[in-house]
């Protein structure tokens, strides 16, 4: 249940939501820039190869010219050089005879075409730059990457040079590419950087950044919502609205119902107790005059009239009878209607109940056994655990006999603090234990009993535990009664504790005295 | 007939505000029978431009049409007229009283107590402004924390005054003067609400009222002494006044 519970919070929660949105904002752009850089590295990988097999088809097709050259026209092959290379491509056919003297290449063709001094020129830039030197054995192809700044001014980029051998001589055929076709080819712009990406990326980084502050803004106008909620719980209706505290103008009906819903709770709190009070007021008032008016008869009573004595006297007391009675009903009343809307704070209830205990000061006709976990927090009101422990230990010592222990326990359960008074009393029967807390239930001998009448006068009414629930519940509590062991009765309050609880419950103190 | 109070060669004057026509005249009838010479109104603005009023004490009714009570003794005092004032009212919750008392008045006594009660409050109140201003100490001895002076109902402790009110004086007086006993609730519950008050009728009321008395009082005393633990409990029963003799 509680796992259910849990997980619906995590699933519901704006916080956790609002956690997540950052990090699928970061991850959508690391998955799609891992895509695009295996897709550039494969764009590459085939560009570097495509110009691998551009050179080999060169030196395939350039082969049977070269094997039969002196057959052809010399113009034949520079026309096959100039159709093999293509723009940005360029072919330079090099030749060295078998002879033991011929070391170096003689320049045959080249495409684009150059003049025969520039073709010299260039031959021994070849040369400087160690490219022939490659051909040691005439029998193979090297890939190059040289730069090389021809005689005409134009810089190209040298991607091979093969050899072929003949009858005759080795054949040298170089390829090259301008620079700026060899630079689109080896530099391309990754799919990146392109600036149609880039704008994208600048258009998805805006509305992440949007998105995200759209969330955060919802977000704290939650939280400030449900501050503005709690302030109002804590400090009451008159200093603050909750209308006025919401910003959100969506919730401005719930804040307005809410509003409307505190006031009608405290306004009813408030009539309830001057309802209480009229009530009183309109019964006392002939009482007192009942009073005042027996004065005077009673002054001029004959003192031998016993019998008229006895009646006047009866009925003062009879009066002042009903106007105790007022009175209580009129202070229950109240008390009722205080629960109805408590106040509560977060309190130190070790520290307080501690503190009332000290207040009892010594004592010899009882043993005093406390057990009180130091630094429980509770969500309730001094007054309530003031008069909750007063009358429990009320009761209790009424019921235990001199001599037998009574013990206050104070500790703190999953979700609740637990004070229990325990006596060594005559204890109650279980089937009424739940019978003591009733209003004007009392469990004890007869004669114990306040009657208010005729009998001695008690202390007892059977309201001390009536009263004692009706307060505990009142700030979410709760009051029962189980047997104590080995025997008599054991009262326990439980009140919500404050574990948890954000730090407006602690300012409310303040706030509400 | 007409008993006259003894102790009084002039018989003194009680002014009476009360808004009730039949209690007004009921109470009047009854204090001019014991000997005082009464004049009653019906509002306290009528009191208040009446000239002449001059009395030793004065009754306010709380709830009058026209003008509250409270308010009346608020312009009693504002006139400089310092007249002991008590409230004689049917409002008992704790709040009226210590209004009143913050106000000014020196007690507050519910209509519905019989007239003896009434009576015997009139007679302290007299008793403490007819007394002279000497400070004389009272029941302890000079040396002790707590001293008395029964003549100006005034108490303090270690030498410090402490304010308590008529009924919170009588309480603590009696207290002392028990010393190391245990009081009942119901005992200080009787010196708070008059003696000859049938005990037994208040079922919620008595103890919550002693209650709140002796915190009020401990309260007032720890104002002046962070450390006053005299008062104590005793459990199910009521307090007492811890002796000064080392345990």
């Amino acid at each position: 249940m509680r796992l259910r519970d849990l997980r619906q919070n995590v699933l519901r929660s704006v916080t956790v939501k609002l956690a997540f949105l950052p990090l699928i904002f970061v991850s959508i752009p690391l998955i799609v820039y891992a895509q695009l850089k295996l897709a550039d590295d494969r764009k590459m990988e085939l560009l570097r190869d495509s110009v691998v097999q551009q050179d080999r088809l060169i030196v395939e097709v350039l082969k049977p010219f070269i094997e039969k050259f002196g057959q052809d026209t010399p113009q034949e092959l520079q026309n096959t050089l100039q159709r093999l290379a293509s723009s940005g491509t360029n072919v330079k056919l090099l030749y060295r005879p078998n002879r033991p003297k011929a070391k170096s290449f003689y320049y045959i063709a080249s495409a684009p075409a150059l003049s025969p001094a520039d073709l010299d020129r260039e031959r021994d830039q070849l040369g400087r730059l160690g490219i022939f030197s490659r051909l040691a054995t005439c029998h193979q192809t090297s890939n190059l990457a040289v730069r090389l700044t021809n005689p005409t001014g134009i810089e190209e980029m040298l991607t091979s040079i093969t050899s072929v051998s003949t009858k005759t001589g080795c054949w040298a055929i170089v390829t090259a590419r301008t620079l700026p076709t060899f630079l689109h080819i080896v530099t391309a712009k990754p799919f990146w950087q392109t600036t149609s990406l880039r704008t994208a990326a600048i258009v998805y980084g805006l509305s992440a950044v949007i998105v995200v502050w759209l969330f955060v803004d919802i977000w704290r106008s939650i939280a400030q919502f449900r501050a503005a909620a709690r302030a109002l719980r804590l400090h009451g209706a008159n200093v603050t609205a909750f209308r006025d505290a919401n910003r959100i103008p969506e919730f401005s009906p719930v804040a307005e119902d809410f509003d409307a819903l505190v006031v009608a709770l405290t306004e009813s709190q408030a009539m309830l107790k001057r309802a209480a009070e009229e009530t009183a007021h309109a019964f006392k008032l002939p009482l007192a005059i009942i009073v005042q008016a027996l004065e005077p008869l009673k002054r001029n009573l004959p003192t031998s009239n016993s019998e008229v004595r006895r009646s006047v006297a009866l009925i003062e007391h009879s009066a002042q009878r009903l106007d105790g009675l007022v009175s209580a009903a009129r202070d229950l009343d109240q008390a009722s209607a205080e629960a109805l809307y408590p106040h509560r704070w977060v309190m130190n209830l070790s520290a307080y109940v501690e503190k009332l205990l000290a207040e009892f000061g010594r004592n010899s006709r009882w043993k005093l056994r406390l057990a009180i976990e130091p630094g429980i927090e509770v969500l309730a009101n001094e007054d309530v655990i003031e008069l909750a422990v007063e009358n429990l230990l009320d009761n209790a010592f009424s019921f235990a006999p001199p001599g037998s222990t009574i013990t206050i326990a104070l500790y703190g359960e999953e979700e609740a603090a637990v004070l229990a008074v325990g006596d060594e009393g005559p204890g109650v029967a279980p089937h009424l234990l739940e019978k003591i807390f009733e209003r004007h239930y009392s469990n004890r001998p007869v004669e114990l009993v306040g009657t208010g009448g005729s009998s001695p006068p008690s202390d007892h009414f059977g309201l001390g535990l009536w009263i004692v629930r009706r307060h505990v519940e009142g700030v979410g509590g709760s009051v029962c009664a189980k047997p104590n062991r080995p025997r008599g009765l054991t009262v326990v309050v439980r009140l919500p504790l404050a574990a948890g609880r954000p730090a407006i419950w602690r300012e409310a103190r303040d706030g509400r005295r | 007939m007409t008993v006259v109070d003894a102790t009084a060669t002039v018989p003194s004057r009680v002014v009476i505000v009360d808004d009730d026509a039949l209690f007004r005249d009921l109470v009047t009838r009854n204090l001019t029978d014991n000997g005082y010479q009464v004049r009653a109104f019906g509002d306290g603005p009528s009191m208040l431009a009446t000239p002449n009023t001059e009395a030793e004490i004065i009754l306010l009714d709380w709830i009058m049409p026209g003008m509250t009570g409270i308010e009346v003794l608020r312009r009693l005092r504002a006139r400089d007229c310092a007249t002991p004032v008590i409230f004689l009212t049917i409002l008992t919750d704790q709040i009226y009283e210590e209004a009143a008392l913050l106000g000014g008045a020196i007690d507050f006594v519910e209509k519905s107590r019989s007239f003896s009660i009434l009576l015997k409050r009139i007679e302290v109140a007299l008793a403490g402004t007819k007394a002279p201003a000497a400070q004389r100490p009272g029941e302890a001895p000079a040396h002790c924390a707590v001293q008395l002076f029964d003549d100006s109902r005034r108490i303090s402790w270690k030498g410090r005054q402490i304010g308590l009110t008529l009924t919170e004086y009588s309480v603590v007086r009696h207290m002392v003067e028990h010393a190391g006993c245990d009081l009942s609730y119901r005992e200080l519950y009787d010196i708070v609400h008059g003696e000859g008050f049938v005990s037994g009728y208040g079922e919620v009321g008595y103890r919550t009222n002693v209650r709140a008395l002796i915190k009020r009082v401990r309260q007032k005393f720890r104002d002046a002494d962070a450390g006053f633990d005299r008062i104590e409990n005793y459990p199910g029963f009521g307090y007492r006044w811890r002796d000064d003799a080392p345990p």
